[in-house]
């Protein structure tokens, strides 16, 4: 088991993206676990505020990843290649949640492995798995509200 | 026979902080019946983590796990 939860070109990826300025939001189960919410996903979900932004494309070019802003064929736009792999997700419909403006607004900071992240915090991103509806997020409902209340009891750490 | 008294003081100390753990799980569990106590006492758990290791321990379990997409 590696004992980093980024690989170097993920880490990389993400601080360039802040280097930017480009303003993106971590949403869905990676954003809960970082918060202490236990569970399991297996993508890393990004919301970016627009995915035009060129820094969007310069971050993925400067640590020779693939950044395709556009709707290519069947896929949603891609990001990964042999560098960034294909564990970051782009979202492009957040499913029961305000505009990425609202939401930014009220967004978490953590810093993962030195890289600081903007996060959903865990009642929105429990709204949005809600909203969506789908069995699997259905299924990550009860662990969201444990987070949420042992939070609110005050036992987290960040 | 005294199973903690055979503990070395490092894992003594693990079990009093854990028993503390499952303590305050309880307490919270109480007010929220709801909630599952287990479920509550890995959340605790997970606070203790920092916000890389919950990541990373999250990635990991999804990868050994049954269901993938």
């Amino acid at each position: 088991m590696p004992d980093s939860a980024l690989t170097e070109g993920e880490r990389r990826f993400l601080l360039a993206l802040n280097r930017r300025g480009v303003r993106f939001l971590v949403v869905g189960m990676s954003g809960a676990l970082i918060q202490g919410a236990r569970g399991a996903t297996e993508d890393i979900d990004l919301w970016f505020e627009r995915t035009s932004h060129p820094g969007i494309g310069e971050a993925a070019k400067e640590v020779g990843g693939v950044w395709i802003s556009g709707m290519f064929g069947m896929r949603p736009p891609a990001l990964g290649g042999d560098v960034l792999r294909d564990r970051f997700d782009v979202v492009l419909l957040a499913q029961g949640l305000r505009s990425f403006d609202e939401e930014y607004a009220e967004s978490v900071t953590f810093d993962v492995e030195g890289v600081p992240l903007r996060i959903l915090p865990l009642a929105r991103i429990l709204t949005s798995k809600r909203a969506a509806g789908r069995p699997k997020d259905l299924a990550q409902i009860p662990a969201l509200e444990e987070a949420i209340l042992a939070a609110s009891e005050g036992s987290a750490k960040t | 026979v005294d199973e903690a008294s055979e503990l070395s003081e490092a894992n003594r100390l693990w079990l009093v902080a854990d028993e503390a753990i499952w303590a305050r799980s309880h307490e919270i569990v109480r007010r929220h019946p709801d909630l599952d106590v287990s479920g509550v006492y890995h959340t605790l758990k997970n606070f203790q983590r920092s916000p890389g290791e919950r990541l990373r321990r999250g990635l990991a379990h999804a990868r050994l796990g049954p269901h993938r997409r």
